[in-house]
């Protein structure tokens, strides 16, 4: 799932983002969930990481790689998992909609 | 004319910035621990650079969150004047005071280097005064003057997408550009690989100023330039007229 490019005021919502299971509004999941969450650059932006990886792999006996874009893989776990300030937090902290996109999955 | 020095956990530059406020400006300076609720009585806020957070998921991303922010915010939002160096750049992109964001140097490389940076708008309250150097010269504000600063960062580039960086040039507000000596804005001159070779900007209203090089290294002969102090001339000067008379923000660009 793509999150939305809209992002809370600075300063803004602390207390959802880190009471996320606080704000009510979402569905509820039964306890003990996890989230994973996958944040990568843009395809627009520039991953100099994902660049340097490439060349290493090319010089590393596959040249045939075209490109690697480098990004964060994040286990989280959750009692209950209300999955608007999941989505919230996501777009809030955990990725920075004007340089990455995210997606989160709930297991 | 009072001026808050923000500390976050990894604030590094935040001594440098207190003592070129109070020991080269004679600015009543004080440290404001990042738990603090209110910024309220400060007439000039500075964010100075560091690691805040450790760096831990994005540069400012955690620190963005701080209690002070929330009133950072607030006091930007009603027109006061606030610096963010380096760290302090990127807590405001974070915070969304800034447009755009600064990810990883093109290079990899942390680089940690003087660096000359072009004045692109000397009307802002951050650049358009003048000031005496130590040997009685004067360094005055002008467009394409050069500010010979150091810089050092690892995730200095700054990006926005076309919009945002036309948007930005259309109202002046891109302050400063990396440039050779010549004045040039080339790619060798760049550091950090930043779009258009920004190096600092200013939000719409003109009141928040974000820059990658370290105007307070550079306020002393012996520490190789004072360029860097036109830049706290001109905040210090502008946040004492603000101080003094309520109008809006002093030399905000009108295009």
């Amino acid at each position: 799932m793509k999150g939305k490019r809209a992002r809370g005021e600075p300063g803004k919502g602390i207390t959802e983002i880190f009471n996320p299971l606080e704000t009510g509004g979402g569905r509820l999941h039964s306890s003990g969930m996890k989230a994973i969450v996958t944040v990568m650059p843009k395809k627009s932006v520039l991953d100099p990481q994902g660049v340097a990886v490439r060349d290493a792999m090319r010089h590393h006996g596959l040249p045939d790689v075209k490109s690697v874009r480098v990004g964060k893989f994040m286990e989280i776990e959750v009692e209950g998992a209300n999955e608007d300030a999941l989505h919230e937090i996501c777009r809030d902290l955990l990725s920075n909609p004007v340089i990455e996109d995210y997606e989160l999955r709930l297991e | 004319m009072k001026a808050a020095v923000i500390r976050f956990p990894g604030s590094n530059c935040d001594q440098d910035c207190h003592y070129v406020l109070t020991k080269e400006f004679g600015i009543d300076a004080e440290y404001v621990w990042h738990k603090e609720a209110s910024v309220e009585q400060f007439d000039l806020i500075v964010l100075p650079g560091g690691f805040s957070y450790g760096d831990y998921l994005r540069c400012g991303a955690i620190a963005r969150y701080s209690p002070v922010m929330r009133s950072v915010a607030a006091e930007a939002e009603r027109g006061k004047l606030v610096v963010g160096i380096c760290n302090g750049f990127q807590i405001l992109c974070e915070a969304r005071l800034l447009p755009g964001a600064l990810i990883r140097n093109r290079s990899l490389h942390f680089v940690c280097e003087h660096v000359f940076a072009r004045l692109e708008n000397m009307e802002t309250a951050f650049t358009h005064s003048e000031v005496a150097k130590a040997d009685g010269r004067l360094l005055t504000a002008r467009t394409g003057l050069l500010l010979r600063m150091p810089v050092a960062h690892g995730e200095g580039n700054y990006t926005a997408d076309e919009t945002t960086l036309r948007e930005l040039n259309r109202n002046g507000q891109v302050v400063l550009r990396y440039a050779d000596s010549r004045g040039a804005l080339t790619e060798g001159a760049n550091p950090n690989g930043s779009a258009e070779n920004i190096a600092g900007i200013v939000n719409r209203t003109g009141n928040v100023f974000g820059l990658m090089p370290h105007p307070e290294r550079a306020c002393d002969p012996l520490l190789g330039s004072e360029d860097g102090k036109l830049i706290f001339q001109s905040v210090i000067e502008s946040a004492s007229k603000k101080t003094k008379s309520s109008s809006g923000p002093i030399g905000k660009r009108q295009t």
